[in-house]
């Protein structure tokens, strides 16, 4: 809990420094009149304090009163009736690798994109997801063939979107 | 009139009744599958509405969402394990039921509960909205501007346990949203001297990372089939006992429809918080209360029916003012924007047509979908057993050629993939991602208003009468936390 904590505050900080910087570079570098800066500054100065409050308050506050929360696609935790009934999917994922693996192979399945085109390049990353993950042959020869109909026959054929089959570098 | 004549020709369309046929069975499946929320179902197809006819195109999306409490009962009854969220409570008795062989009986009665409660919902959409139109035909610049932070403000601080974290959501939204071109002036913001900045960060991508990916995510994470155990047998005769049931008891499906449509008339309260309430109310007024969580068809029938009662309750604050029921009706108010509409008063006023549309599709889906799963319900659950790992890469090529789709631009699919690690992020963090999203899509048309309410009336616009009402709700409603912690402790 104590890491938990302590990587919301880095995200916090991280919130904070990314608001700054865009704030010092649109009042120095871009040198926007009042008329376009004053919204995003405004908006940009309150998000830093609500930030603060609540980083102040994670210094002060036991770490139990943050368990309870949502994070607004469920009902606050304060409902009239609470669920003894648990989800199947397991909510914290932020300290597991299995989690950020699953964004490494998203990220992999843009450059590989890139690289070959949309008809090769996401059937080879969800062959080689699947390898990864041992499933046998068959169920990669089957997903590569369901692939290959969401890609070209989805979107090339049925919706007629002209997506590049080929390298993008090739274009 | 004409304009519900132009409503229903619009809703009969072929285009229309294909695209909201196709949006039953895509919902119906991403209810089958636990983990799939409507919510991801709503931000996945978003790519896909891009161009089309919007009455088309919004139905498309309200079929797809309306039918997943649908879908995701049957895995609640039948194998133990809720497919939406929002079927939790289904299945304290559903699944009683099912292990002591009236799997088939709960599973009629949840389908035609679930088809009754969307009805009832949409009729009181319907119902409202003509009473509506007049209201907001008063609302001029500064009472959009209002409403619209209205809207923000109320998402961020009823759907948070931490308001500071929800309006910080909000904020940051907001913030986003000032990247590119200011709509007044025409000067690019915070572009970084990237062309492909000059527009900011457009709203499919950034829904779609949102909302999709950590959903996926979660989804990869889950190594065999979500379902590992067995999976109820039915029949088509206690099916239709089930649903003979629910109109046996057809003011317990009255009673818990008008709990979802009021929960859903209240912007941020939660969807999920509705059944609960349904069936709380079902056990208090039973004669067999001592029944309840051990397999009694009322503790199915009610919060069933209560479920998709509550989508036209969200829907109504949604058309009328722009303000979302709940966090899917703010992916809703975003596919007002990717298809050319804009949301709040201003729709109602000039599209009192398509509002007819989704009043009808909300009805007629929830009415197909239940018609489809009684006959294909024990088939489909099936797709449980399929392991999250095969969903999950399939998933995210759809979501990857859908975003690069919608402009034919990469830089879109860097964008997706940026907005999916912060989706992320606040996911475990438990920010508010509606609230950011609504952010994000109503800070153009605020900082819009604002400019023209200041111009035309000078910032004393905020002391008329309906700005300076609004003004007192959102002051209430950031009070709102105060109160609910004082009562909290006054409690214990």
């Amino acid at each position: 809990m104590k890491n938990y904590r302590s990587a919301e505050f880095a995200f916090l900080i991280g919130i904070v420094v990314v608001l700054g910087f865009f704030l010092i570079l649109g009042a120095w570098y871009y040198a926007y009149n009042w008329s376009v800066f004053a919204f995003p500054l405004v908006l940009g100065l309150l998000a830093i304090a609500l930030a603060g409050m609540r980083m102040v308050k994670m210094l002060g506050a036991p770490a139990a009163e943050d368990e309870a929360d949502t994070d607004g696609t469920e009902a606050p935790a304060q409902s009239p009736v609470q669920s003894p009934v648990q989800s199947p999917i397991a909510a914290p994922a932020l300290f597991e690798g299995a989690a950020w693996a699953q964004l490494g192979w998203l990220i992999a399945m843009l450059i590989v994109s890139y690289l070959l085109g949309f008809l090769a390049g996401p059937a080879l990353v969800v062959a080689a997801y699947l390898k990864v993950h041992r499933f046998g042959w068959l169920a990669i020869v089957l997903m590569i063939a369901g692939t290959l109909a969401i890609t070209y026959l989805g979107f090339t054929v049925v919706l007629q979107v002209p997506l590049p089959l080929e390298p993008f570098w090739s274009r | 009139m004409s304009d519900i004549l132009t409503g229903l020709a619009s809703f009969g369309s072929p285009e229309a009744l294909a695209f909201m046929l196709a949006g039953i069975a895509i919902g119906c499946i991403f209810g089958l599958v636990p983990g799939l929320s409507g919510l991801t179902a709503i931000a996945l197809l978003l790519p896909f509405v891009y161009g089309m006819d919007p009455g088309v195109g919004l139905s498309f999306l309200l079929a797809t969402h309306a039918v997943v409490n649908t879908g995701g009962s049957l895995t609640a009854i039948l194998v133990g394990i809720p497919g939406a969220p929002s079927n939790t409570a289904t299945v304290l008795d559903g699944y009683p039921m099912a292990q002591r062989g009236e799997g088939g009986r709960a599973l009629g009665a949840a389908l035609t509960a679930s088809a009754i409660g969307g009805v009832l919902g949409s009729i009181v959409l319907i119902a409202m909205l003509p009473v509506l139109q007049p209201i907001v035909l008063y609302f001029q610049s500064p009472e959009t501007f209002m409403i619209a932070v209205l809207g923000v403000t109320f998402i961020a601080v009823l759907g948070s346990q931490d308001m500071v974290k929800g309006l910080l959501s909000g904020a940051l939204g907001m913030f986003l949203a000032t990247f590119g071109y200011h709509s007044v002036s025409g000067v690019p913001r915070f572009w970084l001297d990237i062309d492909q900045m000059l527009d900011g960060f457009p709203l499919i991508p950034v829904a779609l990372g949102l909302f999709a990916i950590p959903e996926i995510v979660a989804l990869g994470q889950t190594g065999g089939g979500v379902a590992r155990r067995g999976i109820a047998e039915t029949s088509l005769r206690n099916i239709l006992k089930g649903a003979a049931d629910a109109f046996v008891r057809i003011w317990l499906v009255v009673r818990a429809s008008l709990i979802g449509v009021f929960v859903g008339l209240i912007p941020g309260l939660g969807g999920e918080t509705a059944p609960w309430m349904a069936y709380a109310a079902a056990k208090a007024t039973s004669r067999k209360p001592e029944e309840f969580g051990h397999g009694s068809v009322e503790g199915v029938i009610a919060p069933e029916a209560c479920n998709n009662s509550k989508e036209g309750g969200a829907l109504v604050p949604t058309l009328a003012f722009g303000i979302p029921g709940s966090s899917a009706m703010a992916i809703l108010i975003g596919a007002f924007f990717v298809l050319g509409l804009e949301a709040g008063p201003q729709f109602l006023r000039n599209h009192m047509d398509i509002a007819v549309h989704l009043s009808v599709t909300l009805a007629v889906a929830n009415i197909v979908a239940a018609v489809l799963l009684i006959l294909l319900g024990p088939y489909l659950a099936r797709v449980t057993v399929v392991p999250g790992r095969i969903l999950a890469p399939l998933l995210m090529v759809t979501l990857i050629v859908g975003t690069y789709s919608v402009e034919n631009n990469l830089a879109h699919v860097l964008f997706l993939i940026i907005f999916g690690v912060l989706g992320f992020l606040l996911k475990e963090f438990k920010f508010n991602r509606p609230a950011l999203l609504l952010g994000f899509v109503l800070a153009p048309m605020i900082e819009t208003y604002m400019h023209i309410a200041s111009r035309a009336h000078g910032w004393t616009f905020i002391f008329r009468p309906l700005p300076l009402a609004i003004l007192v709700i959102i002051l209430l409603a950031l009070l709102w936390p105060a109160v609910r912690r004082r009562r909290g402790r006054a409690d214990r």
